[in-house]
C-alpha cells in the first residue's frame, strides 16, 4: 500500500464505486482503514501519536461500521487487474474480515455457514441423511431422464476419481452434479463422491477466518485420501478451488498430496478434447452467454475451459462485454450474495454493471461457473426484471450430452 | 442514519484489535498464504 500512488484506477474499475462513487466505496479509502490500524500498533510513529492522542481504532469508535465497510469489498481482484504497482485490495479487505471475524461482527449468515461447516461438513447444515435422500433422487431423475442407470457412486474406494461438488449442486442445483455424473459415465471415468465430504465450499476463505478455511480443506482433503482416488475433481466453486488448488497443494499446508487437483471445467473440457463426449448443441438452442466468476478466472485463471464446453454443448454462445480474466463481479462475491441483509446493496451498487451488461445481452440464458454467482445473477434478473434464464455450466452440459 | 448514530455500539475486548495487527505485522500465515500464491492472478 506504500507504493499506492492515488491514481484511482482501482476506483475507476471497481464495480462497487461504478455503483456508488462517493468517499466510501472508494477501494483506497476501504484499504486505509486496515492499514491505519496496522501502523497505529506496528509502526513507532502510529504507536507514538496514539499514545500522545488515544485515538480510537475505528472511525467514530464503530467496529461494526468497520465490519461493514469490509463487507463492501467483493474481493474479486478487479482492482489488482488494473492498478499500475499491482495493489491487491482484496487482500487488505480479508486482513480486515479476519479483525472483524475476531471481533465476532461477520455476519450471522457466513458465520452460521461456517459453523455449520464445523458441525456437520456442508454450510447448509444438512444432515446425512438429508444428502444421502438428495443423491437417491438425483439418480431417479438421471434414470427417468435417459433410461439408463447413471450410478453416482459413494465412498467408493479406489476410484480413480473423487468429485467434489459444492453443496448447493446437490441440495439445490442439482443439473450440475447430473451433468458431472453424465460425463463421468459416458467417459467410461471410474468415480466417486464422499458421503463425508460432500460440500466442496470454503466460507472460511470467504470470511477471512483462517481456522475454519483450513479445516474445511482438510476435511476433503482427508476424504479423498481415505478413498484413495487419484484424482479430485472439484465442482462449481471457485473459493473452495482456488484455496484447494493454489493455496493447499504442492505441500504448503498438508504435505505433498497423494492426489491431482482439478476443477470440473477442465476435467470436462479435456474430455471433450480427446473426443470421448458427444455433446448435441441443438439441445441448447438458445444463446448463451457466460459471466466469469472472480475466484475461477481472476483467482485460478480458468477463462478458456468453461467456455470451450459452452460453445460444445450450445448453438449459439455469445461473450459477455468485458469478459475474461479482468470481468466485472456479479456483486455478490467475497460471500456478500448469502446475505438478505445487503440485497439493496447488492442489487443497485455492487452488481449495478453487471445488471447493465444483463441488460445489453441479447442472450437468453446466463450461465456461469460458480454457486455464489449463480445465486447473485438470480435475483439480479428477477429484481429488474430480466426474462433471462440462469444457469451453472454443467447444467448445459447435463441438456447437450449425448448417453 | 439518526438512528445509526444512536445503534449501542458493540463492547469489542481491549486489546483484540493490537494484538491482531501486530501478529499480521510479524507474520500472519493468511496474508503470507495469499502472497505466495504461485499463479492466482493470471494476468
Amino acid at each position: 500500500m506504500d507504493t499506492c500512488t492515488k491514481c484511482g484506477i482501482c476506483a475507476q474499475e471497481c464495480p462497487v464505486y461504478y455503483g456508488q462513487p462517493d468517499k466510501r466505496m472508494h477501494p483506497v479509502e476501504r484499504s486505509r482503514q486496515v492499514i491505519r490500524l496496522y501502523k497505529k500498533y506496528t509502526t513507532f510513529w502510529g504507536r507514538f501519536w496514539s499514545t500522545i492522542f488515544d485515538t480510537p481504532d475505528f472511525e467514530d469508535d464503530d467496529a461494526e461500521l468497520f465490519g461493514e465497510r469490509m463487507y463492501e469489498c467483493l474481493t474479486c481482484r478487479r482492482c489488482a487487474a488494473f492498478c499500475p504497482v499491482g495493489i491487491d485490495h482484496s487482500v487488505v479487505s480479508r486482513v480486515g474480515r479476519s479483525l472483524v471475524d475476531l471481533m465476532g461482527l461477520t455476519p450471522p449468515a457466513l458465520a452460521q455457514g461456517t459453523k455449520n461447516s464445523f458441525e456437520t461438513g456442508n454450510l447448509e447444515g444438512a444432515s446425512t441423511e438429508a444428502f444421502l435422500d438428495a443423491i437417491g433422487f438425483i439418480q431417479e431423475e438421471l434414470k427417468e431422464e435417459t433410461g439408463v442407470d447413471i450410478p453416482i457412486p459413494l465412498d467408493k474406494e479406489g476410484a480413480e476419481v473423487f468429485f467434489l461438488p459444492p453443496s448447493g449442486d446437490v441440495l439445490v442445483y442439482a443439473e450440475n452434479l447430473m451433468g458431472m455424473a453424465k460425463v463421468f459415465y459416458a467417459a467410461g471415468i471410474d468415480w466417486t463422491m464422499s458421503s463425508r465430504a460432500y460440500d466442496g465450499s470454503n466460507f472460511g476463505f470467504t470470511t477471512g477466518n483462517n481456522f475454519s478455511m483450513k479445516y474445511e480443506n482438510k476435511h476433503y482433503v482427508n476424504a479423498c485420501e481415505t478413498l484413495g482416488a487419484k484424482v479430485m475433481v472439484m465442482g462449481e466453486c471457485g473459493h473452495a478451488y482456488r484455496v484447494m488448488k493454489f493455496m493447499a497443494s504442492e505441500g504448503r499446508w498438508w504435505g505433498e498430496l497423494s492426489f491431482e487437483i482439478t476443477s470440473g471445467f477442465e476435467y470436462t473440457a479435456e474430455l471433450i478434447r480427446e473426443g470421448r463426449l458427444t455433446l448435441d448443441p441443438s439441445k441448447n438452442a438458445e444463446a448463451v452467454t457466460y459471466h466469469d466468476s472472480c475466484q475461477f478466472a481472476a483467482g485460478c485463471g480458468i477463462v478458456d475451459e468453461p467456455r470451450e464446453i459452452l460453445k460444445a454443448a450450445c448453438a449459439d454462445f455469445r461473450e459477455m462485454p468485458e469478459g475474461g480474466y479482468t470481468q466485472w463481479c456479479c456483486g455478490g462475491g467475497g460471500g456478500l450474495s448469502a446475505l438478505r441483509s445487503v440485497r439493496e446493496f447488492r442489487m443497485h451498487i455492487s452488481g449495478k454493471k453487471k445488471a447493465e451488461q444483463m441488460r445489453e445481452t441479447d442472450a437468453k440464458i446466463v450461465s456461469t461457473s460458480c454457486l455464489q454467482c449463480r445465486t447473485q445473477l438470480k435475483e439480479i434478473a428477477r429484481y429488474h426484471k430480466m426474462p433471462l434464464k440462469i444457469t451453472g455450466v454443467h447444467e448445459l452440459v447435463n441438456n447437450a450430452i449425448v448417453i | 442514519m439518526a438512528e445509526e448514530q444512536n445503534r449501542e455500539k458493540k463492547y469489542i475486548p481491549p486489546g483484540i484489535v493490537g494484538t491482531y495487527m501486530r501478529r499480521i505485522g510479524e507474520s500472519d500465515p493468511f496474508v503470507r498464504e495469499i502472497q505466495d500464491e504461485p499463479s492466482a492472478l493470471r494476468l
